[in-house]
């Protein structure tokens, strides 16, 4: 019989350790949210008695009643944040991974010159309103569902990343062979480079989709048209709204203030609007995990 | 071979593509400049007859050629524009019909307005028609060549405009002898009340009206009265008598300020904050005994119980709860009963002697930026949304018929869409950046028996003492680190002072020491004499 590598066993003891430690993590990140969703079905009642609390005196679904009555605006900023998401994230993988394929030819005579471009941009950025200015007056993409899915097609530092992944997952030799074989580079980087670098665009994908899904600021800047504004924004606007008032006490007791306090959104409402922000995001991150494993060692080993 | 050529290629189309953009700029920035107006005005005639396109097809007929304009307005109520669709499609239509144009409506709550409104007027955006709020200051905007001298417009196309305020108004608007936008004709003046649940007070037979002029001549009485609130009612022990916490500011004292926060500041005439000082000399009200003494009071109000402690959170609209007694009022000339719910009957109390300093005109305006191709236009339509009752009450409470009706007296309900008062279709009140609130027609529940709460508005206006300062801006860049420097300290202190959040009256005195200290060491000293020469200048100028 075969003895058992006995290698990279770790005893039954630090296994034990290790899994309580990692467990506490565990739990101490987990329960804000456990909390929140707790929260977002208490009663308004039921905060003022025992505040933020893992058993609330009273169950309720008023959050999510207010939060529906928001009717179509919800329906809208999700479709919106769905297909931003989505579809970004898709375009910007195309872009970037091309990207990375290009700088990573290095018999290609721009090949230098596209690295340093791109890796100057990371730099120093030119600011909010040059960008808005670019945007605005000579791309035209202000109110529209472009600025959402072009803003950040192309992050530096991921292109960075998916260089590197192809680099030292994918060795040389294999483009040379494709080349003898009479491969394009189209050929090469959709049959050959995009099946073995799955994770890594599986990675980058995952950072994508979140970033797109967090982003509010993009839509407060650009969007007014009520059916094109991201969920973010909306619930960003929501909070703002609140803490604008906090901030600007002199004005509660003014009658704009009294009427803005009468319909400013409870913690109940902005809990529930929270759950339905995250909860997607929340459900499609196990099907990355694997990827976003793999990918967390790109260019731990170098060949 | 061919590869190489096709990359190249590429490469130059992406870097043509990129500067591309640089040619354009010019030909916009020089048509901006033609637009740009000159003393008298002409230009601003010429550039609108020849950027006027005849675009769309909604043209309504009339002499004027067909425009869209763009209106950013803050709300506080952006949660009651459902309807927002509805009221876009009748001023679409009221526009067309008048002036061949549309005005379109880009609603903002106050959180992300300054961010996105800085950045759009910055970036040299065509904005038409914006608020002026206190976040975006009329003073720093219009120094900046933000907006359009609409002074160099109303002549033409915004006569009735000018006839909206005083002389001494304007001149106090005035920055590099032109005005840049016009206020909002509301409470422009500080009116200051108090608002008491009468329904409690007659629980606890509690005098409520015994010709206080200030809340802080109040502060024994709410002590005792909160005293026997818990003990009438037990429930209520630990709640607060008053809801908010109110800055000092205008509540406690009237102030001239100059944009220096307390730092400089004058009294004004009849309301001396501190005594026995004269209008025209500049202190740092952080440093007076007046300062130290409110202090103190709030410290002890919070610890009787009047005022809510630091860790006090409540969820939903405290001043609607039975245990408040009284809140103070800011802007109210008339309230109904029920303004603060059903648990209990309101009453007003207006302290005497409102007063106006040049904030309460800037703080909420209506101006036409720089960059808008139809200045003229944007002016015409300024001129209709501060004159037309209909207009005026289409922005605050909708549409006749779907938002509001006439009952059998005349008088106005809300109705239809608006019937749940918690969940409107479209519900502005008072809609402070929607222009002229003095023509708006309110429903009773809100404007009073025959609109009085916007006529006494109109009055107080009138009456209202004027600080001595009304039309100078200072300039603040000579005391700029200083007063950036002073803020940190009062970021630092002055909130627990303020709000009364210091456990006794041993640390507030040790508090205001060390504040006033560090006040000194940063240079507040500096920002009183720099106001005081400007003032005195200003002063010998006139």
């Amino acid at each position: 019989m075969k003895k058992k590598s006995q290698l990279n066993r770790i005893s039954w003891k630090w296994n034990l350790l290790f899994n309580i430690i990692l467990g506490i993590f565990a739990i101490v990140f987990v329960t804000p949210v456990i909390l929140i969703v707790i929260v977002s079905f208490s009663s308004t009642s039921s905060i003022n008695e025992v505040g933020y609390n893992f058993f609330p005196v009273e169950w309720s679904m008023e959050g999510y009643y207010y939060t529906f009555k928001m009717g179509s605006q919800l329906v809208y900023s999700y479709l919106v944040t769905i297909v931003n998401s989505a579809l970004g994230t898709a375009l910007g993988l195309i872009v970037m991974s091309m990207y990375a394929y290009v700088i990573c030819q290095k018999r290609f005579w721009l090949e230098r010159g596209l690295t340093w471009f791109l890796f100057f941009t990371m730099l120093f950025g030119g600011g909010l309103v040059p960008s808005y200015i670019l945007n605005v007056r000579y791309y035209h993409l202000k109110d529209t569902f472009w600025i959402l899915l072009l803003a950040g097609i192309l992050n530096a530092y991921w292109v960075i990343i998916l260089r590197t992944f192809i680099k030292t997952s994918i060795p040389e030799a294999l483009f040379d062979s494709a080349r003898i074989d009479g491969a394009g580079h189209l050929t090469i980087f959709f049959r050959i480079v995009c099946p073995l670098f799955k994770a890594g665009l599986g990675t980058i994908g995952l950072f994508s989709f979140v970033a797109r899904w967090n982003d509010w600021f993009t839509g407060m800047l650009y969007i007014e048209n009520n059916k094109l504004v991201p969920l973010q924004t909306l619930l960003t606007q929501l909070q703002n709204n609140v803490d604008y008032l906090k901030a600007n006490s002199r004005i509660a007791s003014t009658p704009g203030g009294m009427e803005m306090l009468k319909n400013l959104p409870g913690t109940n409402l902005r809990m529930a609007c929270t759950v339905l922000a995250v909860a997607p995001l929340l459900f499609a991150y196990p099907f990355f995990q694997r990827y976003f494993v793999q990918g967390l060692t790109v260019g731990s080993i170098k060949e | 071979m061919k590869r190489k050529l096709v990359s190249l290629l590429c490469v130059f189309s992406m870097a043509a593509a990129m500067l591309s953009g640089c040619g354009n700029g010019s030909e916009k920035e020089s048509s901006q400049e033609s637009s740009k107006p000159s003393e008298s005005g002409e230009s601003g005639t010429e550039s609108a007859e020849s950027s006027e396109t005849a675009e769309g097809d909604e043209t309504a007929g009339g002499d004027l050629e067909y425009v869209e304009l763009q209106w950013y307005v803050l709300s506080y109520q952006t949660g009651n524009i459902t309807d927002i669709d509805m009221i876009q499609a009748a001023l679409d239509e009221y526009f067309l019909e008048k002036l061949n144009c549309k005005v379109k409506l880009n609603i903002m709550g106050p959180g992300g307005y300054e961010e996105t409104m800085s950045t759009k007027l910055m970036s040299g955006e065509e904005v038409d028609l914006l608020a002026v709020t206190g976040d975006i200051s009329y003073y720093t905007y219009a120094k900046m060549g933000a907006f359009y001298p609409i002074d160099t417009l109303w002549d033409e196309y915004g006569t009735s405009l000018k006839d909206l305020f005083k002389e001494d108004v304007w001149e106090g608007l005035k920055v590099d002898d032109h005005i840049y936008g016009v206020p909002v004709l509301k409470d422009n003046c500080y009116i200051i009340s108090y608002i008491y649940n009468d329904t409690l007070a007659k629980e606890l037979g509690l005098d409520m009206e015994q010709g206080w002029s200030g809340p802080q001549e109040m502060e024994d009485f709410l002590i005792e009265a909160v005293a026997a609130r818990d003990a009438k009612f037990p429930e209520y022990k630990g709640m607060p008598l008053m809801p908010y916490n109110d800055v000092f500011c205008p509540y406690y004292v009237a102030l001239e300020q100059f944009g220096c926060n307390e730092l400089a500041v004058c009294n004004v005439p009849g309301k001396e904050a501190v005594p026995g000082v004269d209008t025209k000399t500049v202190y740092n009200f952080f440093e007076t005994d007046e300062f130290r003494e409110l202090c103190l009071m709030k410290q002890r109000l919070v610890s009787a119980g009047v005022l809510s402690n630091n860790g006090f959170t409540f969820e939903g609209n405290l001043a609607a709860e039975p245990f408040i007694l009284m809140l103070n009022g800011w802007g109210y000339t008339w309230i109904s009963e029920d303004l603060n719910g059903e648990n209990y009957d309101s009453k007003l109390v207006v302290y005497d002697n409102p007063y106006m300093e040049g904030s309460g005109y800037a703080g909420a305006m209506t101006a036409i930026g720089v960059k808008s191709k139809n200045p003229e236009r944007a002016m015409m339509a300024m001129e209709l949304i501060n004159n037309d009752p209909y207009v005026a009450t289409m922005l605050r409470f909708g549409l006749e018929g779907e938002h509001w009706e006439k009952d059998g007296d005349g008088k106005m309900q809300l109705a239809n869409r608006n019937a749940d008062a918690a969940n409107p279709g479209w519900l502005q009140w008072y809609g402070p950046f929607f222009g002229n609130l003095t023509i708006v027609e309110a429903p009773e529940s809100y404007g009073g028996p025959d609109n009085i709460m916007l006529k006494k508005m109109a009055e107080y206006n009138n009456e209202a003492i004027l600080a001595s300062h009304m039309g100078f801006i200072p300039d603040l860049s000579a005391i700029e680190n200083e007063l950036s420097a002073c803020n940190n300290v009062i970021s630092e202190y002055y909130d627990y002072l303020k709000y009364g959040y210091l456990e006794s009256p041993e640390a507030v005195n040790k508090s205001v020491d060390d504040f006033v200290a560090k006040l000194k060491e940063n240079g507040s000293e500096k920002i009183v004499a720099e106001i005081q020469s400007q003032i005195d200048a200003w002063e010998a100028s006139k």
